[in-house]
């Protein structure tokens, strides 16, 4: 009797202790590895009358179809890879007018872009360091990015310093996207300028040094200070864009082979109550054209419930020419540098719209959540007359691989 | 400036840490950010492109 008591005793101090053993505190389940995936729909509709490859004068209409996906994956705890592609289908009735051929060929082109990039964390500095590179190629142009970067936190968390150099080297020749060639052949020029070679280097480079410095002054206000140094080389003129001079005449736009750009901007995130988000940034811009900009933005988060956030956004920008720019038939035939790209003459533009966030927090399948929609649309107007409509349309999910670990 | 920030303390940081309080941009800011930067003769500091596509259609 005795020895049933005890068998059935030890029996169940066992049954007890396997149980206790999965639910002791002692074991965690950990994240091993995360990736976060957002897929992108853009698209852009544009209006205007100022085509610089009809020298300033002409229609600027425009469609871009942008589809991108952005995957980030974390693991073994500090090391992150981060994968951006995409590509954008363009409809331009500009481009049509490069020469006296109108073909759907040159009213479509298509830019083809992938970017990756490594970082690690280094376990005791709060110091974290990255390396990228990728490219976008597009009919008339290939572009190979490179870029390091580091950011370190202070051991607070109040503070980061950040800093990146990238560097582009860029090649304008056209012909990668053509089925008769699928190799660079040469610059295009407009068909009536064809008879003459207007420029002898096809490269571009381009370096970027950017620094960051972010500080939580409280617990609802953060604010960041980011400049920028850029230098530019090689040809920075685009071979396809027109000049009509006063006297007729008529050349292919000619920019200096140099251009340097200071911009910087202060951006600034105040949680207001308990619902609002007020973000301000204001931008400052010089260039070695002689452009300066300003920019100011104003946006404010309102989250009306746990999963829903309005953001309405309001942005003004105002910049001068550059020393280059003319409009149509106004330049002088004795002028070493012409353009009449509207991008670089003085005027004012003005943005508006508003961004819809959804958070679903939905799993849909084994270890995969749906985590967040966003809806943005923006409307954007050029003094001299251009007008934009801009969709983007995102949806992220993350899928989590943990393990049960015993505490360390 | 930083003499007249706060310590914050790691439970004071609920607001800090809201994904809104960031001051990274979305993917659809990112987008129109790059519009700018072709449509205008600035390139914003901090922004998603300073040159690496022709933006020339």
């Amino acid at each position: 009797m005795k020895k049933k008591y005890l068998t059935a005793g030890l029996l169940s101090f066992l049954l007890f202790n396997a149980k206790a053993q999965t639910a002791d505190s002692s074991y965690q389940e950990r994240t091993v590895s995360k990736t976060d995936i957002e897929l992108v729909y853009s698209h852009y509709i544009q209006d205007g009358n100022n085509s610089a490859v009809t020298g300033g004068k002409g229609t600027e209409k425009l469609t871009v179809y942008a589809p991108s996906v952005k995957i980030v994956h974390n693991f073994k705890e500090y090391n992150t890879i981060r994968f951006v592609g995409g590509a954008d289908a363009i409809t331009s009735a500009s481009t049509d007018k490069i020469d006296a051929v109108m073909s759907s060929a040159s009213r479509k082109d298509l830019r083809s872009y992938a970017t990756l990039n490594y970082e690690r964390k280094l376990k005791k500095r709060n110091l974290t360091l990255g390396v990228g590179s990728g490219f976008s190629v597009e009919s008339d142009y290939l572009s190979i990015p490179v870029s390091v970067s580091s950011e370190y936190v202070t051991p607070s968390r109040q503070q980061t310093l950040s800093i990146s150099i990238q560097a582009y080297f860029d090649d304008l020749r056209w012909g990668r996207i053509n089925s008769d060639y699928w190799w660079p052949v040469r610059l295009i020029y407009p068909g009536e300028l064809r008879d003459t070679v207007w420029f002898d280097n096809y490269r571009r480079t381009s370096y970027n040094l950017k620094l960051g410095f972010t500080q939580e002054i409280n617990r609802r206000l953060v604010a960041g200070i980011f400049p920028e140094f850029a230098y530019q080389t090689g040809l920075l003129s685009t071979p396809f864009h027109r000049v009509f001079f006063k006297n007729t005449r008529q050349r292919v736009e000619k920019l200096p082979a140099e251009r340097y750009k200071l911009p910087v901007s202060f951006k600034v995130n105040y949680f207001l109550g308990s619902r609002m988000i007020l973000k301000f940034n204001y931008g400052y811009y010089w260039d070695s054209f002689d452009i300066q900009a300003n920019t100011f933005e104003l946006e404010s988060a309102i989250k009306t419930s746990a999963k829903w956030t309005f953001t309405p956004f309001l942005r003004f920008y105002h910049q001068s020419a550059a020393r280059y720019f003319q409009t149509f038939r106004q330049h002088l035939a004795s002028e070493t540098f012409y353009t009449s790209d509207y991008d670089l003459s003085g005027f004012e533009s003005y943005k508006a719209g508003i961004n819809f966030r959804y958070l679903p927090n939905r799993k849909v399948a084994k270890r995969i959540f749906f985590d967040e929609i966003n809806l943005r649309y923006s409307y954007f107007y050029r003094s001299n007359g251009l007008n934009a409509n801009i969709l983007t349309l995102s949806l992220q999910f993350s899928k989590e691989k943990t393990k049960l670990r015993g505490a360390i | 400036m930083m003499s007249g920030c706060q310590s914050v303390k790691p439970y004071q940081r609920v607001y800090l840490n809201d994904p809104e309080m960031q001051l990274g941009s979305s993917s659809g800011k990112k987008f129109e950010g790059y519009v700018e930067s072709v449509r205008e003769g600035a390139t914003e500091a901090g922004g998603a492109k300073s040159s690496g596509g022709c933006g020339c259609n």
